[in-house]
């Protein structure tokens, strides 16, 4: 079966391809397509090499996971870093939000997801293995478990814990509460509770 | 376009768009309801007060497109009303809300309302709070739920011949205990336990809750009475929907943790 594209073909493929992006729908598609169209050819070499060097150079540190072009990834072949301290995020996105903090000395492991069994993903989905591994090695005193503190994340938390309370390692989590800058007003229950149950002394 | 203002509590939430969830809520007038929240994942909307989690309870109000029969409704506004933190400090309490969530979902229509049905899951959900063992609150919540759908099997006597006595199987199929008697002629069956059947025909899981105190020890052995109720009311429930939920394996591995 055949579908009608309409008289230009290339552009009409191109359209489908801008639609199939998160957040893209038709009119913005056909508006990214235009605007391809009007640039000169450069653009549209620069814009296909980006694309595809994404896809051919970015490959997942063996040791963290982080997204990276050289394995190990520069946090992990950092000798300045802290090794024995690993903070574990859920995706690469929770990395680049901790690491522009520019608080963080130790490197990362990056999960690539939370347990959600309601969703059928299951531990074994995730890169626990490797974390346990190491924290095996000997190399680790301190995993912080700074994973996103829903359900979901709550759930992922709990059972990493369960499986490092064998190992000798401490485990720690990020505190919660009030965001900064954020009003009383318009908190909710669970940050207040947070909030409250975790306040310090000035 | 109608709007509607009620409790609800979140029994699933998926992602949409960058910023966008459709979630599935139990609300206690008009039932189950699923919703479209625009923006709910940017926070800066103070109409949601900042993010709906799996479980929460709180204060929606809801357009309800019916003139359009639109099954999706707008969620226009979001307000937790209650935080239960502890439910998150140990693994068998979320796992056994999850439970809950789960077959609540699945067992019931949109639009039916269950009010009872609403105030069981709530107090399940503040009773695992503060729980050491989830099977008790969670066969409770069971109970109320397949009572509240209409689906509550007979427990006191023989489906087939009224007997009182030596209740050995349980069939779904047939909505009730079956004697020793009865039970050869029966191919679909679950065998029961003599403690799991006092449980159940005591009518205890319906009187209203003792809170749940933890006990002193982490390492008491659970009465067997505690997860047989579970295990029994769990093999109907799979049956009703089908197929097991995924929740009850990771449950009943558990035990104590």
């Amino acid at each position: 079966m055949t579908t009608n594209r309409g008289p230009i073909e290339s552009l009409a493929r191109l359209r489908e391809q801008f639609e199939k992006l998160p957040g893209i729908g038709p009119r913005s598609a056909e508006r990214l397509a235009f605007h391809i169209l009007r640039e000169p050819r450069d653009f549209a070499a620069a814009l296909s090499r980006a694309v595809l060097d994404v896809k051919d150079k970015v490959k997942h540190c063996r040791t963290c996971f982080n997204l990276t072009e050289n394995d190990p990834c520069s946090i992990c072949a950092d000798p300045h870093r802290e090794h024995g301290e690993v903070w574990v995020v859920e995706q690469p996105q929770d990395l680049l939000v901790l690491e522009a903090t520019g608080l963080i000395r130790g490197t990362y492991h990056v999960l690539m997801g939370h347990i959600a069994p309601l969703d059928g993903i299951e531990p074994e989905d995730l890169t626990i293995d490797a974390l346990l591994e190491r924290v095996r090695s000997g190399s680790v005193r301190e995993v912080v478990l700074a994973l996103n503190p829903t359900l979901d994340g709550d759930g992922t938390a709990l059972h990493i814990q369960s499986l490092l309370k064998e190992l000798d390692v401490s485990v720690t989590r990020p505190s919660r509460g009030l965001a900064v800058g954020s009003q009383l007003e318009y908190a909710t229950v669970s940050m207040l509770d947070a909030a409250i149950r975790g306040r310090s002394a000035m | 376009m109608p709007r509607i203002h009620d409790n609800a509590i979140v029994l699933a939430r998926h992602d949409f768009s960058e910023t966008s969830q459709v979630v599935a809520l139990l609300t206690r007038d008009h039932g189950k309801v699923r919703a479209m929240a625009k923006g709910i994942k940017r926070g800066t909307k103070t109409r949601f007060a900042s993010g709906m989690d799996l479980l929460d309870i709180g204060h929606v109000v809801l357009i309800r497109r019916v003139e359009r029969g639109e099954a999706l409704s707008t969620l226009t506004e979001w307000k937790q009303t209650r935080s239960l933190p502890a439910l998150r400090e140990r693994l068998f309490r979320i796992h056994a809300a999850q439970y809950s969530a789960d077959v609540t979902g699945r067992l019931t229509e949109e639009g039916d309302p269950h009010v009872a049905l609403y105030d069981a899951l709530v107090e399940a959900l503040e009773s695992l709070a503060v729980a050491d063992e989830p099977f008790q609150i969670v066969a409770r919540f069971q109970y109320a739920l397949l009572d509240s759908i209409g689906s509550l099997p007979r427990f006191e006597a023989c489906v087939h011949c009224d007997r009182r006595e030596a209740l050995t199987h349980f069939s779904s199929h047939e909505g009730g205990m079956i004697c020793e008697s009865c039970g050869p002629r029966q191919t679909e069956k679950h065998a029961v336990s003599n403690a799991t059947c006092r449980v159940l025909s005591s009518g205890d899981l319906a009187a209203p809750a003792v809170p749940p105190r933890a006990p002193e020890s982490e390492n008491v052995p659970l009465p067997e009475a505690y997860p047989g109720p579970f295990r029994l009311l769990d093999y109907h429930i799979s049956h009703l929907m089908g197929t097991e939920s995924v929740m009850s394996a990771k449950l009943l591995s558990y035990g104590r943790t």
